[in-house]
This record gives C-alpha cells, structure tokens and sequence, in this order.
C-alpha cells in the first residue's frame, strides 16, 4: 500500500533519511521505531509530502506520489501529531468534519459521518459533538484527532506519536481502541513511536530506524529474539531485551497443550495473554508453572517457567 | 429590567447618544455657557456647524482608517506567508520608524507635494494608522499554534484555505485590537490635520487657540474626545463578540 524506494532526505549537512527502502503492505500497521533523531517522523512526513524526498520514490497503492497534488494527496491521508493540533475555534463535530466538508461531500453524510466516527473513537456524537476543544481532557482530544484523521476515509492513517502526551492508563484505552478500529476498517497505519511497549501493542510490524538508516523490519517477536545490530538491541532495552521479548509474546506460542493435562493449581491463564503477565503471576504467586486454557475450544494446558525462557 | 440591565452594560449607548445629542444641540446649548468664559467671548462657533464637522472628521479619518486597515492586513498577510518570511523584520522596523515620526513632522513635509486641506491629513493618518494594524496582525497570525498549522496542512486544506477558515479567524481578535487602537489613534490624531486647512472637529480647538476663544476650544475638543470614546467602545463590542467566537 506504502512502498519507499530509496528513498532520502538531507536537512543541510545531516542526512535524516538514508536510502530507505521499506514496504507496508494493505491493512497492515507498522511502527517506525528508533531513537530521537533517527528519521522517524522525517520518513512519516514524506510520505504525505508535508516534506518532499531528496531521492528516491515513494508509491502509495502503485501511484508515485510526486506526481499527486499534495492537498488532494493528504485528503486520502489521515494524519495525527502527538500534540493533536484540533481547530480550537470549531466544535468537536466540525473538527472531525475537517477532510469531508473538504472533500465536499453532502451535508447529510458528513453529519452521518460524524456521529459515526465519534462512536468509533468512544465519544458518543449526543454529549461531545457540540463541545469545543478545550472543553475536553488530553485523551478526548486525542481521540477526536484519530476521528478526524478518518473521517475522510482514507486508505493510509500516518500517526507521529499519537499517544505520547497522555497518561499511561489512557494511552493503553487509546491503544486498545486503535487497534479495534484498525481491524474493523481494514486502514494501513503508519505509526512513528519511541515507545516500545505501544508497537508490540498495537501488533503490526517493526521498522527500527537509526540515524536515518533502515536497520531491521521485522514482526516484534522476530525482531527481539534476533536483532540484527547492536542499536537495535540496545534501542529494544539493552540489557532487559528479555523483557521486552515476553511482552511480544503470548501464552498460547509456549503452552504444552499435548493430553493428558497435569494437574496444575491455580486459576487458569488465557492462552492469549503475554507472556510478561505469565512472568509476573508466577512471581506472585510463588509457583513455576501455571494451568493454561485456550479459546474457544477450552483446551487445557500447562505453561512451565522452562517454557518462557526457551529460545 | 432585563433590557435595562442590557443597556447599563453597553456604555457605548448612552457615550454615544450623548455624543450625538451635543452635536445636534451645540449651537443651541453654547450661548448659555458665557458664564464660564471671559466676558465678551464669541460663544458659537460660526465656521462651519457641528454636524458638518463631525461629518467631515468622519469621512476623513474612515477613508484614513480603511486604507490603513487593508494595508496594515496586506503588510501582516505578506509577512507570514513563505515568499514574505524573510521581509518580517524588515516591515517591522519600517513600521516603528513611520511611529517614530511626529504626525506634524509629517503634515509638515507632506504639504508641499499633496498641497494643503484633507488630503496630506489623509496621509498622514494613513502612515500612522498602518503600524498597529500591522503589528496586530503579525502577532495575531503567529500567535496560531504550530500543531493547529500542521494539522490544517496534513488535512489537506489548501494554503488560501487554511489562511482563510484556520489562520484568520483564530488572528481575528488579537488583529481586531489593533484595527481597535488604530481607528481611535485615527479620529485624535485627525484634530492636528486642521492646521493645514482640513475641515475636522480640530478646526475650532486650532480657531480657538490661535484666537483666544476658550469656547471654540472646549467645545470642540469635547466632541473629538465623545466621538473617539464612542467608536472606542463601539469597537470594543466588536472585539468582544469576535472573541466569544474564536474562543
């Protein structure tokens, strides 16, 4: 759906983006990840020509998009800044009515639209549509940004550090809804975060960047448990990349799930559930190994403390 | 009583009907003044009636404002656009030099190639009245957060788009009090253009000083201070509405 050739960008004597070549496929998400200053949020801005590329291409659904004219191009873009940037002069409703009433459409569908995408994004169209911004805290705000940036129904979503100006428990209610939303609409999301948490979260695929070179593409299991530099296993937590490697991973991956079932106490574990949480019930509750069960079909298992460390 | 309380909160009704009323009646109510002058002063002031002046004021220091206006906007507009950027302080220093100027010095200069009368009043009003519209506008457009700019650009808005639905009506109250300060500037500063033969409310207060009539003084410097309170408070209801608005 994205595709970057080679593609570079000098600011001066720095180069923030050095012959990238990366592919997004449709429907997919994927988190650029990488250091301050390693070219995330420079290759993002590329890509709906808010910067324009020293060299190299980049396509999006087969078109070149140099060849596009940048306001009708970011029209098919939703795009959202950590700092959200909404109008603060136009209601709620208006904000996220920004790219249709661009795009024209009939007063009628913008308004269905609207009252749609706020039921998206959890803010139902009755109690928020007529408020303006400052009248919401920083999570509502956020979430009237990612409606707006939808409201166009754009193929792409391009989001740079959405959630980084929020709290920890909104941002994780946040991340949740995102990655609903992206299931329900099929949207290809190009996500810039330095958080590493919030990539495995929201489960697309890894890009890690440094100093504006490409350094690994990856599934965030396959790139924690083979980085392939030292940056990228020190950017994925240095000495505690093991850490990062059980959030990556879920119960169901290491659970022995052969009959006959031995006999475990406890409560069971959903064979969906990561691996960390495995780690820190077994470190609550004193025992090295926990009862598994599988959805649907209710399978019992059993996941031992050697099965978390197996390579 | 709602409608009292309404009235009570706009002094610009009762400042201006005040204003209107001592126009209309100035020539009727000044004979009954002579006990505050010198015996034997000339109460009513015979040039030209004070309707007429405060018409002529009007006219002269409008047509002087609404140049001023759209060429303090152009100069704000120019300044924060790409093409412009590079000029902004340029502009600003130009514009606190034009200030540093006294408006006399300016009338002064302007006579020998404009002649006498309204017009080097005119543009010495101009000249002055630019500035803050001007730096208003500056401030008013930078004052546009960043992120809102970032947004209306990743939207898609075009550049006269997001000038036009974004940058403006977000500057509008901080420019609006500039338009604020220079119209009021404007109608003061009109008085001086009487010196050079322009017909304004200044016309009896220059009369009166240059023939001692204290009268002739008073009274049109009365009706300059009314007029610019009036537009003052007129503009501030202007401001006030535009702000609810932006939020």
């Amino acid at each position: 759906m994205i595709r970057f050739e080679a593609v570079s960008k000098r600011f001066g004597a720095v180069s923030a983006v050095d012959e990238v070549t990366l592919d997004v496929p449709r429907g997919t998400l994927c988190a650029l990840v990488g250091t301050s200053g390693s070219g995330k949020s420079t290759l993002l801005r590329l890509a709906n020509r808010l910067l324009e590329a020293d060299a190299g291409r980049i396509l999006v659904d087969g078109t070149d998009i140099a060849t596009l004219p940048p306001v009708e191009l970011r029209r098919r873009m939703g795009y959202v800044i950590q700092s959200v940037g909404l109008f603060p002069h136009w209601t709620v409703a208006r904000n996220v009515a920004t790219v249709p009433t661009l795009l024209g459409w009939p007063a009628a569908r913008i308004r269905d639209r609207v009252a749609e995408l706020l039921d998206l994004v959890g803010l139902p169209a009755e109690s928020h549509a007529h408020r303006y911004p400052d009248e919401l805290s920083g999570g509502q705000q956020q979430r009237v940004g990612v409606a707006r940036a939808l409201a166009g129904d754009p193929e792409v979503l391009l989001m740079d550090e959405p959630f980084g100006a929020v709290d920890p428990p909104t941002r994780r209610g946040l991340q949740d809804s995102l990655r609903d939303i992206q299931r329900r609409t099929g949207t290809t999301i190009l996500l810039v975060t330095h958080d590493v948490e919030e990539a495995i979260r929201l489960g697309g695929t890894f890009a890690v960047l440094h100093q504006g070179r490409l350094l690994q593409t990856g599934t965030p299991a396959q790139v924690l448990a083979h980085p392939a530099s030292e940056e990228v296993a020190r950017f994925f937590g240095g000495p505690l990349l093991g850490l990062n490697r059980l959030k990556a991973l879920c119960v169901g991956d290491r659970a022995d799930f052969t009959a006959p079932p031995p006999a475990v106490d406890g409560a069971p574990i959903a064979a969906g559930a990561t691996l960390e949480e495995a780690l820190a019930r077994m470190v609550a509750e004193g025992r090295a190994q926990l009862p598994v069960r599988r959805s649907p079909d209710g399978q019992p298992g059993v996941l031992t403390l050697a099965d978390l460390v197996r390579p | 009583m709602a409608a009292a309380a309404w009235i009570a909160r706009r002094p610009v009704l009762w400042v201006g009907a005040a204003f209107l009323a001592l126009t209309l009646n100035m020539d009727a109510l000044a004979p009954h003044l002579g006990f505050l002058f010198p015996p034997g002063t000339r109460l009513v002031y015979s040039r030209a009636s004070f309707p007429e002046l405060v018409a002529a004021h009007a006219l002269l220091t409008g047509a002087a404002s609404l140049v001023a206006i759209t060429l303090g906007i152009a100069a704000a507009l120019f300044a924060t656009r790409p093409m412009g950027r590079a000029y902004a302080g340029t502009l600003d220093r130009l514009g606190a030099l034009a200030q540093t100027f006294p408006p006399v010095a300016v009338l002064a200069l302007a006579v020998p190639s404009l002649g006498y009368g309204a017009l080097p009043t005119a543009f010495a009003l101009v000249l002055y009245g630019v500035l803050p519209v001007m730096g208003a506008g500056m401030a008013g457009l930078r004052s546009v957060p960043a992120p809102v700019l970032e947004a209306a650009d990743g939207s898609g808005f075009s550049p006269a788009g997001r000038l036009w639905r974004i940058e403006l009506p977000l500057a509008a109250p901080i420019l609006f009090a500039g338009i604020r300060t220079s119209v009021t500037i404007g109608i003061g500063t009109a008085t001086i253009g009487s010196t050079v033969g322009a017909l304004t409310l200044g016309s009896p207060i220059i009369d009166g000083l240059s023939g001692g009539n204290p009268a002739y003084v008073l009274q049109g410097t009365v009706l300059v201070a009314l007029f610019a309170v009036t537009v003052d408070l007129a503009l501030a209801e202007v401001q006030r509405a535009l702000t609810r608005r932006a939020r």
